[in-house]
């Protein structure tokens, strides 16, 4: 029921007010669609070579050349950083999700110490510089940009 | 192959939910009533999975399909006996010079098609977001996978956030016909996008006149959150459009759309307690702004109340057998000098809700001149006591306090905490205080008190 207090309340704005109001909110919204139809490209470039590929690769690598259920050891270094990127927990994260559900080892350690000696299967990733090949006796299977695939030897 | 079971996934819900909407949807544009016909499918679906684990301790695709008919069945069978056509009783809103003319409609129909085509090809040419696949999409993979369990209850996988409810994961699922596909997991995030879009423009063109709900549209669908999530395999976009939902459905009342938009939104995200708390203001509102009415609105109060407990309650028992444990809403984890370091946690994150406030765009968040307009139109409603848009508000309003809630007490830093999400809980609300500063703004502002659409009965 309308009553005739609510019928006759006059506009809370005029209506060229109403229209300047609407127009300057539209005019703000233009200016993120015009932005935004730009945004897929320069995203999709960026990330056809960045980390993520790389991170892809690596995970290719680990399907092809590792066998199921074989114990798989990821290797991440300490102080990887991109920007405000700590790749370390987010090659974890990440080769997690790519490589599901195969079940692995993550070891995070120092750059130049550590994990090099570790047995089996290992993939060692980092970004901001090329990762290490393990101190051990070792076969590598598969080489990236930013990671190395490797199978050590029993000494 | 794919695409033939995508289709067959997606009509199947589709029908379920459209049968479950009946007869809210009868009468309405096609677009509102597909779109309807998707979120109430997709709540149904998660109903019918949680369900499963909690009365048969295993996460099964059958449970989603039997929620399926069930709220199917329910909808026929309730809906043939309410056959009432809606009621035309407000007039019309006025028109909005320069927007309300031929080429004015004409220039925002494309704007909103940018819009979405923006979104269709973030669908198309790129990948999932971090959340989408650490977190959301990850356990889809797990379900087809049939580990869902181990997931959530592995140290390993302890950063995919156990505790979330699992309605968008059993959407992709469903969408996959039971395995897991990428591309389909952001088919089903388009999905939800243009279920927000169709559902805001009804809604605001129930209130406002034609141009200034498109254009409202318009500027929904150029934030650039919106349209990364409608790719990203977040859960936000569906967020919203579940909050949206239960408050339109509340101030409607209509009670299956309710239950609907309530089930949605807690089994979304844990943030739909704060849609469910919002639901039960607004209805403590109208009933104190109407006594008379207040037999009237019990149905609301109970559907409210009785959906919280079903579907809260459900996934809280699922957690609690399963052990899942939520890094906010365990309060051994909140720091154990919360009370002396709260004066100074006040500050940072009334800082960082201004902060996000004024970030205009285009870069992320962009939120354009949203919240300015919102802070207008916030204004103009205490000003002329538009209690239509009380409802619009109070989502808003709980929401906010909601999250600066969990930030005050966040075991992380609360600065870099809000740096990661803010933008996205804000996006759950951002709709609902559009539409409320349109309402203020463009509104015909003639409606009686909490009564918002022309086809609300009196």
């Amino acid at each position: 029921m309308i009553t005739q207090a609510e019928e006759s309340r006059p506009p809370a704005v005029s209506p060229s007010l109403r229209s300047w109001c609407l127009l300057v909110l539209l005019a703000g919204a233009g200016i993120n669609l015009a932005a935004g139809l730009r945004r897929p490209f320069v995203e999709h470039r960026v990330l056809r070579g960045d980390h993520y590929a790389r991170a892809d690769l690596a995970a290719a690598a680990v399907r092809a050349r590792v066998p199921a259920g074989e114990p798989l050891t990821v290797v991440v270094y300490e102080g990887d950083r991109l920007n405000l990127l700590d790749c370390d927990t987010w090659f974890e994260y990440r080769i997690r999700w790519l490589l599901y559900p195969r079940s692995l080892r993550v070891a995070r350690v120092p750059v130049g110490g550590g994990a090099e000696r570790l047995p089996g299967y290992v993939l060692s990733f980092r970004v901001t510089a090329p990762p290490t090949a393990p101190e051990r006796p070792h076969e590598v299977l598969s080489r990236g940009p930013m990671f190395i695939l490797a199978r050590t030897r029993a000494q | 192959m794919t695409a033939v079971v995508f289709l067959g996934a997606l009509a199947l819900l589709t029908a379920s939910g459209y049968c479950c909407a009946l007869p809210s949807v009868r009468g309405r544009p096609v677009i509102y009533r597909l779109a309807l016909a998707h979120l109430c499918g997709a709540a149904a679906l998660a109903l019918g999975v949680t369900a499963g684990v909690v009365l048969a301790d295993h996460v099964s695709l059958r449970w989603g399909a039997a929620g399926l008919a069930v709220a199917g069945l329910t909808g026929v069978l309730i809906g043939r006996t309410k056959t009432e056509a809606p009621r035309e009783h407000l007039p019309e809103p006025a028109p909005v010079p320069l927007v309300d003319t031929r080429a004015g409609i004409a220039l925002l129909g494309i704007l909103t098609g940018a819009g979405i085509l923006t979104a269709v090809l973030r669908v198309a040419m790129l990948p999932l977001d971090w959340d989408g696949w650490a977190i959301w999409q990850l356990k889809a993979k797990a379900m087809a996978d049939g580990s869902l369990r181990h997931l959530l209850t592995s140290p390993d996988y302890g950063y995919a956030h156990p505790d979330y409810p699992l309605l968008l994961p059993a959407h992709t699922w469903w969408l996959s016909g039971g395995g897991f596909h990428e591309d389909l997991a952001q088919l089903g995030g388009l999905l939800f996008f243009l279920d927000l879009a169709a559902l805001f423009y009804h809604e605001a063109a129930a209130r406002v006149s034609r141009g200034a709900a498109l254009l409202g549209c318009v500027v929904l669908v150029s934030w650039p959150l919106t349209v990364k999530h409608a790719a990203s395999g977040f859960a936000d976009v569906p967020m919203a459009a579940y909050a949206l939902l239960a408050v339109a459905a509340l101030v409607r009342s209509d009670l299956r759309l309710l239950a609907a938009g309530l089930t949605g939104a807690l089994l979304t995200k844990n943030e739909g307690l704060f849609t469910l708390a919002a639901a039960i203001l607004i209805v403590t509102l109208i009933t104190a702004q109407r006594p008379t009415a207040s037999a009237r609105r019990l149905p609301l109060v109970l559907a409210a109340l009785a959906t919280g407990a079903v579907v809260a309650g459900g996934w809280a028992l699922v957690k609690a057998r399963w052990g899942l444990r939520g890094d906010l809403l365990d309060p051994a984890r909140w720091p154990p000098d919360l009370l002396s370091v709260l004066p100074e946690r006040m500050v940072t994150v009334a800082a960082g809700f201004a902060a996000e406030s004024v970030r205009v765009g285009p870069r992320y968040p962009g939120w354009g001149l949203l919240w300015p307009f919102a802070a207008l139109g916030l204004w103009l409603s205490v000003r002329r006591g538009l209690a239509e848009t009380a409802p619009l508000w109070s989502l808003v309003a709980v929401h906010f306090a909601g999250a600066a809630a969990a930030y005050l007490v966040t075991p992380l830093d609360p600065a870099g905490h809000m740096a990661t999400s803010l933008d996205r809980l804000m996006l759950h609300v951002a709709p609902a205080a559009l539409l409320a500063a349109l309402v203020a703004v463009a509104g015909s502002q003639a409606a009686g008190p909490l009564h918002v659409s022309r086809d609300a009965a009196p």
